[in-house]
């Protein structure tokens, strides 16, 4: 029996929010922000299929519209830094249910510093990457670009990171 | 740093969207559905093509919905429907009580704004419940996110009613329906705070609270019930001012935080250490409370 609709949009947001929940945290690095990106994703996604529009793949076009709203919302946000913003939102730490949260907790930081130096069109293929765990072919996708030209930025990302964190 | 991959590995385990705040906004997007259904006509066989196609069903959803709920509780019969007014979260029947009885209840009231006032009972209903549980130590994780996702959804659905009076300009009503339902939300706060600071209910028992800090079962009860009033307060707070939400939502994060603390104390066995995270993130939320009352009431 076909599913209806409406359960198929809640499966894809049922089987991609945490993913995209994940992504937004590690761009703006604000979990209550991140919690409103991945709500509007979702909301504008839903207006864009009631239009009578299709879309071909849900979770690439997911990524694509929660990165076209991370975008919107640093651009709203250039003049606060990553160390104010981490200075004053406590829920930006990312949190763990162990002993370990402190070391992951410091890590990330470490992380996010590091990558907040980059470009955000780097910043956002590391992201997909290795935080999102995309293949290269799934990230040409929402790129729209060839997977051979997300591999070569991406070799070329992490040799930047690298070369940040020499010092 | 060399090892980018792993480092980010841990990192991101460290960050997840938890199952209170996926259900959260979960609801939120279903309400937002149903408040904007589309009529588009059905198209090819793909997902978005039979997504189109049932489109066309959204437009009518409220009605199928009342009908199958109508009918499950005619072959169901009378019995189990008041059986299951009687359940509490984490039983057997309370699915029956909130998506059978309760869209019957619902669907039988034609005036938007006694709806919107029933929905305050069951939302108010809902808190209840979860204070008759943590009272009797049982407000565990699987009844805490019943009463959390149903709470929520009356809760999403009172916030559209009072958003659709402001868009039809009619300001006095909107303010009426959220004063009533601050006032409502409000009274079971309270007793979740007496709850959630004493495990007890009134001011009698109060004396008995320091001889339950050693018992785990008490504690997380204590901080579920916690965490329903910080709840609560955010639902409140997104009721009196959304345009201000991001930075308010600061403070709620960080009451939620330190009952996410609290939750790795009790879980490695530190007890005390549990509840004393727990008074703090009380005093977090009553700071809340009290900076929304000085500013808006």
């Amino acid at each position: 029996m076909k599913a209806s609709a409406e359960k198929q949009f809640l499966d894809a947001y049922d089987q991609y929010s945490e993913a995209i929940y994940r992504h937004c945290f590690f761009r703006v690095y604000s979990a209550a922000k991140a919690e409103d990106l991945v709500q509007e994703t979702y909301t504008k996604t839903w207006d864009y299929l009631r239009q009578g529009k299709q879309i071909d793949n849900i979770r690439a076009f997911l990524y694509r519209v929660a990165n076209n709203l991370v975008i919107d919302n640093s651009r709203k946000k250039t003049e606060e830094s990553l160390e104010q913003i981490l200075e004053n939102n406590p829920q930006a730490e990312p949190m763990g249910d162990d002993g370990t949260e402190v070391e992951n907790r410091i890590m990330a930081e470490e992380i996010l510093k590091s990558m907040d130096q980059l470009d955000d069109d780097i910043k956002q293929l590391l992201i997909y990457r290795f935080v999102d765990d995309l293949e290269p072919r799934e990230i040409a996708i929402i790129l729209e670009i060839t997977p051979n030209h997300v591999s070569v930025k991406l070799t070329r990302a992490v040799v930047a990171l690298k070369e940040l964190n020499k010092d | 740093m060399n090892n980018l991959p792993e480092h980010l590995n841990k990192a991101k385990a460290s960050v997840q969207f938890g199952y209170s705040r996926k259900a959260f906004v979960r609801d939120q997007l279903v309400s937002y559905m149903e408040q904007h259904p589309t009529v588009a006509l059905p198209a090819k066989d793909n997902f978005m093509g039979s997504l189109r196609y049932a489109f066309s069903t959204f437009a009518l959803r409220p009605m199928p919905v009342v009908l199958a709920a109508i009918a499950l509780v005619i072959v169901g019969g009378a019995g189990t429907a008041l059986a299951a007014e009687k359940s509490l979260p984490g039983q057997r029947l309370y699915g029956w009580k909130v998506n059978v009885n309760e869209p019957v209840q619902l669907a039988l009231i034609h005036d938007q704004n006694q709806k919107a006032e029933f929905e305050m009972t069951l939302a108010a209903r809902s808190l209840n419940e979860a204070q008759e549980l943590a009272r009797a130590n049982q407000l565990d994780a699987i009844a805490q996110a019943e009463v959390q996702t149903n709470f929520q959804k009356h809760a999403t659905h009172i916030q559209a009613r009072v958003d659709s009076l402001e868009a039809d300009n009619r300001k006095e009503d909107a303010a009426s329906l959220r004063e009533k339902f601050r006032s409502t939300i409000s009274a079971q706060q309270k007793h979740l705070l007496n709850l959630s600071t004493n495990g007890k209910d009134s001011d009698k028992d109060k004396d008995k609270h320091h001889s339950d800090q050693n018992d785990e079962t008490t504690v997380n009860s204590q901080i579920n019930a916690t965490d329903n009033a910080i709840l609560s307060s955010q639902v409140l707070l997104h009721l009196n001012d959304k345009d201000n939400k991001s930075k308010k939502r600061g403070d709620i994060d960080q009451a939620r935080k330190l009952l996410d603390q609290a939750r790795v104390q009790l879980k490695s066995g530190n007890h005390e250490d549990a509840w004393k995270l727990n008074q703090e993130a009380i005093q977090a939320n009553e700071k809340i409370n009290q900076d929304e009352l000085n500013e808006h009431y």
